[in-house]
């Protein structure tokens, strides 16, 4: 078995792989990253050279007073936790109620199973202000306001209908072929799928994971009206702290918002593998 | 299992593996949806809550004799199908480039996600911030490079606002679809490619031939499924424009959102946004149709 | 199969129970007959101070029987926090807003307890200025649904360095100030007379300069909104100008929004801002304290008017501790209290003989313009319509007609139907 993918590459001159893969790669770079180095960059300027008519490309007297006084400020290492739950039990959640309704749906041909998809896509079709007081009062019902759970079933409710959609367009580009002839072997249904197309979809799920991780990482509206104390809030709140009603102080929100994007990129670091490991064609030809 | 036969199993168990999701979707938010749906009907406000009751479809009117809900709704096609658009485009541009093993790729694969990452009100504001006229990074360095010879205050110009607005969508939302082309492209088989060159195909003829169409379910799917999630994206207009100026990118959700909040006319606001998903739907549904014909979905 | 069916069925009970068992536990209300625990909600601008915690200490101290907790609130999502969990009837039972518009949302929501009973028992009552009162109901003869606390009115900064240089005076009038504009904007390099605010907030700004012409009314006596009358038109046209021909501000006004002008002033980029208090300390850093000139806002046609930006403490009517929330809200409104709220957190106590209680109000020049321009602050009528004049009518309509859209007469024409709610 040859390693996956490309293997001509090595015949490809330097100026081939300069134009085709270094030049693009470092302009698409240059365009995502050009508002995080002026963030990390302002984070790092004192308070009097952030906003001058003259911009200043590099801070002259460089501090980490942002990031001192930022800490003292919040509660990080809970609002970290706090993420942490959160994030992770509605991107499990989601993931493993999504992937058994998109094999569900890629995989079976029965009626209703397009509507069902459709119905399941309208629900991301509505402003969550609208749906924010019965929402409240269902959890409030359930004693669940101001607690990780409200805030797990919000976000996988939400996050469900997208990967299911995004993992079935998944499913379907992995041929079903290959399942088939691991059902000839005497492979159930639910057998061909564990052997052989999740290995396959591992980059996809990896990739659902990210999604819906990310989601609930970043949101707000829900975290900010479903919670109320420490021990519940999620870091997006905790950052909106930090934006008065007639002070905004650029030095503490951009080292917040450095400080808070770390943990979902080194998680992201983590799940990569995944997404690029070579899993996939060994385990199709076996 | 359950003491079935194998083709009884067969029928019941696609169902069994839709319910759970089935369930908790119906569980928490049919009710809510529900809700919004009768309060389209109704005349609704937070602030009148004696005077709540059916009125037909008296919101409905008022939304098609309100012109800026029209102007919205064009605006909304046009933030939609652009910023969509682009974000497909070059999400696919460096899903593909990413796809290449090397050091640089694997390296930025990490630091590609960072715009998706970063707080949303963050992300805004400092794009706000690049894209001010007078103290912003984006006009010092065009004056600088000799681009411009005047400052332009983007935000503040009726025919400049919107493609800021667009500008700084694709910027956050490029990241997802490079995402998740590049899982897609992970499942291409091999064999597939082999096959090309050995008919002596060139690259960017087994990019069209081969992998366009082996990929083609899930840019099926990320392209629809950005479509509903950018027609419905608040955060970013609200916080970097909040639909100006004047009208020049209030867009429908954007529209619906500041109703709600500010006149607290649920009802008003539920019909403005039922508008919405019927658009969305007519949009879905020719895009599935289209997609089934051509045999991806 | 069924090796499927059972990953995904254990699992999915698995993540069920475990996270109903992991998070849900504690959540029983504490039962307790001693201490009566009240809850407020507020949200904080400086946020990193001590000032407003050290407050809710001593309070706590004070008052045995009595715990405030006190759950800091972001000021992005206040709002939406507030109004989803008073209409759910699960709401702080004392909560703080700084938005006019927000009293009128609360209180025809229903949501709010009626306080003239609270009030009338209460001897500080009579210390709080009569004025600020009139923000806390509908009419004089409805009830009474917030204690007021402090006041935010503005006023003109103005950049003194450059006046002395070009040997202006401090404008006392609108036309001194459009000719300050003028001089700033021709003769300092790269600088405009006037920081306007075209985006959400800078409603206030352009009222203080069109509500002196109609004799700071709103309405007439048979209830037309005054913004038709011709003289408010022209002076609506005379704000307009300042940015369409005469140029005196920089010009992404339409979409300048608060941040813009504060960090405008501050980077020398304009050399006048109608602004609170609470930005006098940001201006002072940044330009040092002899740079920072302050003002009274200029007069129209010898009036003034100027936004009050009144806070208030209203009383959830659902709360199950409304007595002991109306001893916290009375005491924190009291003026030593007040006070020193007023001096760290950063307002104008309402009240009576402020400087009396805490001298700083006399010696600080921006407490003392400040408490000054209370005679003329005003707040806004009680209408119901407020909010979408406030936040959505004023915004959209003003930028349209800055960038030349549409004309003043049909934005004023927009503004007149908006107040009077059709």
């Amino acid at each position: 078995m040859t390693p996956k993918r490309h293997a001509h590459q090595g015949m490809e001159s330097a100026g081939h792989r300069l134009i085709g893969l270094y030049l693009p790669l470092l302009l698409f770079l240059l365009f995502l990253l050009l508002p995080i180095i002026w963030t990390i960059i302002t984070s790092i300027k004192p308070a009097s050279e952030i906003i001058t008519l003259r911009i200043r490309y590099l801070p002259i007297e460089p501090t980490l007073e942002h990031y001192r006084s930022l800490f003292r400020t919040l509660p990080f290492a809970t609002y970290f936790r706090n993420s942490l739950f959160v994030s992770s039990g509605a991107a499990l959640f989601s993931l493993v109620l999504s992937t058994s309704a998109a094999y569900s749906v890629s995989r079976f041909r029965y009626r209703g199973r397009g509507m069902v998809m459709l119905l399941f896509l309208t629900l991301n079709m509505f402003p969550i202000v609208l749906l924010l007081i019965p929402l409240f009062v269902i959890f409030r019902s359930l004693q669940l306001l101001d607690t990780y759970l409200a805030l797990i079933i919000a976000y996988s409710t939400y996050a469900i209908p997208f990967c299911c959609w995004m993992l079935t367009g998944f499913f379907n580009s992995i041929p079903h072929e290959l399942e088939e002839s691991g059902m000839v072997d005497g492979c159930t249904h639910g057998m061909a799928f564990v052997r052989i197309t999740l290995p396959l979809a591992a980059p996809a799920m990896a990739a659902t994971l990210i999604y819906i991780f990310i989601y609930a990482w970043n949101e707000f509206l829900f975290a900010v009206t479903f919670t109320r104390s420490l021990a519940s809030r999620t870091l997006p709140v905790g950052l909106a702290t930090l934006i008065g009603q007639h002070v905004l102080n650029w030095g503490l929100l951009t080292a917040g918002g450095v400080v808070s994007s770390i943990p979902a990129i080194v998680l992201f670091m983590f799940i990569q593998k995944y997404m690029t490991a070579g899993l996939t064609a060994g385990a199709v030809k076996g | 299992m359950l003491g079935l036969s194998y083709p009884q199993q067969r029928k019941v168990s696609p169902y069994l593996l839709l319910l759970p999701a089935f369930l908790a979707i119906a569980g928490v938010i049919a009710y809510p949806i529900f809700r919004a749906v009768v309060m389209s009907f109704q005349s609704y406000s937070l602030m009148r809550p004696a005077d709540i009751g059916f009125i037909g479809l008296g919101n409905y009117v008022r939304a098609i004799r309100d012109e800026v809900f029209w102007l919205s709704l064009r605006n909304t096609a046009v933030y939609v199908f652009a910023s969509v658009g682009f974000q497909f485009l070059l999400g696919f541009g460096l899903a593909l480039v990413l796809n290449k093993r090397s050091l640089l790729s694997t390296v930025s694969k990490n630091l590609m996600l960072i715009p998706w990452v970063i707080p949303g009100v963050l992300g805004a504001f400092m794009w706000r911030w690049l894209f001010n006229a007078n103290y912003g990074l984006i006009n010092d360095v065009l004056l600088r490079l000799g681009i411009l010879s005047e400052r332009i205050a983007w935000l503040s110009r009726a025919d400049t606002a919107m493609s800021a607005v667009i500008l700084t969508t694709v910027w956050r939302g490029m990241p997802f679809f490079a995402l998740m082309l590049l899982a897609g492209l992970q499942a291409v088989p091999d064999d597939l490619y082999e096959a090309a060159r050995m008919d002596g195909a060139r690259r960017w003829q087994q990019l069209l031939y081969v992998t366009v169409p082996v990929i083609m379910p899930v840019i099926v799917t990320t392209t629809l499924l950005r479509i509903i999630w950018t027609a419905n994206f608040v955060d970013l207009i609200y916080l970097m424009t909040e639909g100006g100026p004047g009208y020049s990118t209030q867009v429908l959700s954007v529209y619906t959102f500041m109703t709600a909040r500010s006149t607290l006319n649920y009802g008003y606001s539920a019909a403005l946004s039922i508008f919405l998903t019927l658009f969305l739907m007519l949009v879905v549904l020719m895009y599935i149709g289209r997609a089934r014909k051509e045999g991806i979905l | 199969m069924e090796k499927m069916w059972r990953i995904v069925a254990i699992g999915t009970v698995f993540l069920f129970v475990s996270s109903v068992v992991m998070f849900a536990g504690g959540r029983a209300e504490p039962v307790d007959d001693e201490v009566r625990h009240i809850r407020l909600w507020q949200h904080l601008d400086a946020p990193d101070e001590p000032y407003f915690y050290d407050l809710i200490d001593r309070f706590n101290q004070e008052h045995p029987d009595i715990e405030v907790e006190f759950e800091l609130v972001p000021w992005g999502g206040a709002y939406d926090l507030y109004t989803t969990s008073l209409v759910a009837g699960d709401a702080a039972d004392v909560i703080f807003y700084a938005t006019p518009a927000w009293g009128s949302a609360f209180w025809e929501m229903g949501v709010l307890e009626p306080l003239d009973d609270y009030v009338a028992e209460w001897p500080g009552a009579d210390q709080i200025v009569d004025v600020a009162w009139e923000g806390s109901r509908a009419a004089t003869d409805e009830p009474i649904f917030g204690v007021p606390i402090m006041t935010l009115p503005g006023y003109l900064y103005y950049r003194a360095d450059w006046f002395e240089q070009l040997g202006l005076d401090p404008p006392e009038t609108r036309e001194a100030f459009l000719e300050a504009a003028k001089r700033i904007t021709e003769e300092i390099d790269g600088a405009y007379g006037f920081g306007m605010r075209g985006a959400r907030g800078g409603t206030g700004m352009m009222l203080s300069f069109v509500l002196p012409t109609v004799d700071n009314q709103w309405f007439d006596a048979d209830g037309r909104s005054t913004f038709r009358r011709p003289e408010a038109i022209e002076a609506a046209r005379w704000y307009v100008d300042l940015f369409r021909e005469h140029g005196v501000t920089p010009p992404s006004a339409p979409s300048d929004g608060f941040s813009e002008i504060i960090e405008g002033f501050q980077s020398g980029l304009t050399g006048m801002l109608v602004h609170h208090i609470m930005s006098a300390e940001g201006h002072v850093a940044a330009l040092g304290d002899d740079a920072v000139g302050i003002s009274k806002m200029p007069s129209v046609n010898g009036e003034r008017w100027v936004e009050a930006g009144m806070h208030h403490y209203v009383i959830a009517r659902d709360s199950q501790h409304k007595d002991a929330a109306f001893t916290f809200v009375s005491w924190i409104t009291e003026p030593e209290q007040a006070a020193f709220y007023g001096r760290y957190v950063g307002a104008i106590p309402v009240v009576q003989n402020v400087e009396e209680v805490e001298p700083y109000f006399a010696e600080n020049r921006f407490a003392r313009t400040a408490a000054e321009s209370t005679a003329f602050a005003y707040n806004p009528p009680y209408i119901e319509t407020l909010g979408e004049f406030w936040e959505q009518s004023w915004p959209a309509n003003f930028q349209r007609a800055l960038i030349g859209e549409i004309s003043v007469e049909e934005m004023m024409e927009q503004f007149a139907r908006t107040v009077e709610g059709r």
